[in-house]
């Protein structure tokens, strides 16, 4: 994370009558990074990236945005527009609010951007929930904002659309800062540099993407042996850097060690010491997902 | 793309221009032709019941448009006011229009658009039924028709204001035109419990038009004029801050 904030709150509370929706919230945005804001449905993203673009007010805490507030662009996780208007209208009409002094070209660019180019001159009246959420990226991005804040955005694209809005996040993130909520874990995990895992209003967990998924996951190596795997097992479990040894098909073992270091010197000694025949060790790659689930859970 | 402009396209792609003018227009018409023709088609009503329509007078063949204006006219500027500046009913659209621009940048393009086409379209209606009565009956002193038509515009304008307080205070569009119905309803009727306040009340330019062609001086409604006016800011101005509190 960049020591640089773009964002930042401190004690962050936001209640509905009785209901917390968020609570003790410290979220900090480093400048040019791509944050990743995950969680559960109802665990509070989108009131989070309400309050930061404006739209909610929190009932204790403090929000501090070192971006003017005409280079921040938020972008709603179902954008809708008046079905009237053409797509170029749109894009036209939110470069008009937000930067003035760019071209009117400007509006083609972010249209071909989100890949609407060719539907520029259509009115939105007729567009798919996909098109429209690629409308409100091009209505988003249009402006040249330093701080994008995007609210799932691409919950209704096709895997196609998914990956040519996260290259386009990923692009982004490269010269911008970039804070986008979702609940698809391998999208955060593909362009994020920096995550935050929120749940029932708290944030779990904050920093980079890199340490998340080493250090908050138990570590776990995959071993194929020749049959019979009983010794190996046998000479595995009494180990004290063993937390836990299963067999998960014919000759295949995962052994979840308490710390890859303990592992590299004791596995291969204790291996060789039940006479095991090795067809492969390999460690278990950790993936947002699991990281997720133990946060969560 | 400006918001003027969108506003402007709302009125003309969405057609809601055709259903104002329409609304006005069809009584400047209908006004001043029935209240000429009124004793002919009662005539022909039949039956054995004898129908006596008053002499057709100026004054009552405007008296007919203005009853209708008043009416069905200005729900139909109700309804298509509060469809654009009830635009919290639609929180996704609200967001992309709170986030780029301040409140009062958004609001007033929205009411201007709605308070002129509402104004004009009445102007226009207005016109036709004084050609109307002009062509049908006799014709109208201009001064008392202009001035007539600047007070019910202004009527018009302060209604539209009163939209956008209503706006400021429900979300949705039903409930944004039904609050405006309630209170400009409200309104003539505090004029008749007080008695002295009713020269102030906007309503009373309602009847400015058809007063004035009576011989009533144009002066007499001064008062609501100013009255609207300044009604007409402060329901602006509270509805800029009523919907900057509001959580989207």
């Amino acid at each position: 994370m960049s020591d640089v904030l773009a964002v930042r709150t401190d004690a962050l509370r936001k209640e509905y009558g009785a209901t917390v929706a968020l609570d003790d919230v410290g979220l900090r945005v480093g400048r040019g990074s791509v944050y990743g804001l995950v969680g559960p449905n109802g665990a509070g993203k989108s009131t989070l990236l309400g309050i930061l673009g404006g739209l909610r007010r929190p009932t204790a805490g403090v929000v501090t945005i070192e971006v003017p507030v005409g280079r921040m662009a938020v972008m709603p996780d179902t954008p809708r527009f008046e079905p009237w208007l053409t797509a170029r209208e749109v894009v036209d009409l939110s470069r008009r609010l937000v930067a003035p002094q760019l071209p009117a070209a400007r509006a083609d660019e972010a249209l071909a951007q989100a890949g609407l180019a060719d539907v520029a001159g259509r009115r939105v009246g007729g567009f798919s929930r996909g098109m429209l959420q690629r409308l409100g990226i091009a209505a988003t991005i249009v402006g040249e904002p330093e701080l994008l804040m995007l609210d799932e955005p691409c919950s209704a694209l096709d895997p196609v659309g998914r990956y040519e809005v996260l290259e386009l996040v990923s692009r982004l993130g490269r010269e911008r800062t970039v804070l986008f909520s979702s609940h698809i874990l391998s999208d955060v995990q593909r362009v994020c540099d920096t995550v935050g895992v929120l749940g029932e209003g708290r944030l779990l967990y904050q920093g980079a993407l890199e340490d998340l998924l080493t250090e908050r996951v138990t570590p776990a190596y995959l071993l194929r042996l020749r049959p019979p795997v009983g010794p190996t097992v046998a000479e595995l479990r009494p180990q004290p850097w063993v937390l836990g040894l299963e067999e998960i098909g014919r000759g295949a073992l995962r052994v979840d060690v308490s710390s890859i270091a303990d592992a590299e010197v004791g596995l291969v000694a204790a291996l060789a010491r039940a006479g095991a025949s090795v067809v492969s060790i390999e460690p278990v790659a950790a993936d947002l997902e699991a990281v997720f689930l133990e946060l969560t859970s | 793309m400006t918001l003027w402009r969108m506003e402007l396209a709302r009125l003309f792609r969405t057609f809601r221009w055709a259903g104002l003018g329409a609304a006005y227009i069809a009584f400047g018409l209908l006004g001043p032709l029935v209240t000429r023709y009124q004793e002919a088609l009662f005539r022909n009503v039949g039956g054995g019941i004898t129908i006596e329509a008053p002499p057709p007078t100026p004054a009552l063949a405007i008296s007919a448009f203005v009853g209708n204006a008043s009416q069905i006219g200005l729900i139909v500027t109700i309804f298509i006011a509060a469809g654009s500046l009830a635009f919290d009913a639609h929180p996704e659209w609200a967001s992309f229009l709170r986030t780029r621009a301040p409140l009062a940048r958004i609001l007033v393009p929205k009411f201007g658009v709605n308070a002129a086409a509402a104004a004009s379209s009445f102007a226009l209606a207005a016109v036709v039924a004084w050609i109307v009565t002009t062509a049908l009956i006799a014709p109208i002193p201009a001064t008392a028709m202009l001035a007539g038509i600047a007070y019910w515009a202004l009527y018009l304008v302060f209604a539209v204001a009163v939209v956008a307080l209503a706006a400021g205070i429900v979300r949705s569009v039903v409930g944004v035109a039904g609050l405006t119905a309630v209170v400009l309803l409200v309104l003539p009727l505090f004029g008749q419990i007080v008695a002295s306040v009713k020269p102030w009340l906007p309503s009373s330019l309602v009847g400015a038009l058809v007063e004035l062609i009576e011989g009533t001086s144009a002066t007499s409604f001064l008062r609501a004029a100013v009255a609207s006016a300044l009604s007409t800011v402060v329901c602006v101005t509270v509805a800029v801050r009523l919907l900057a509190r509001r959580e989207v």
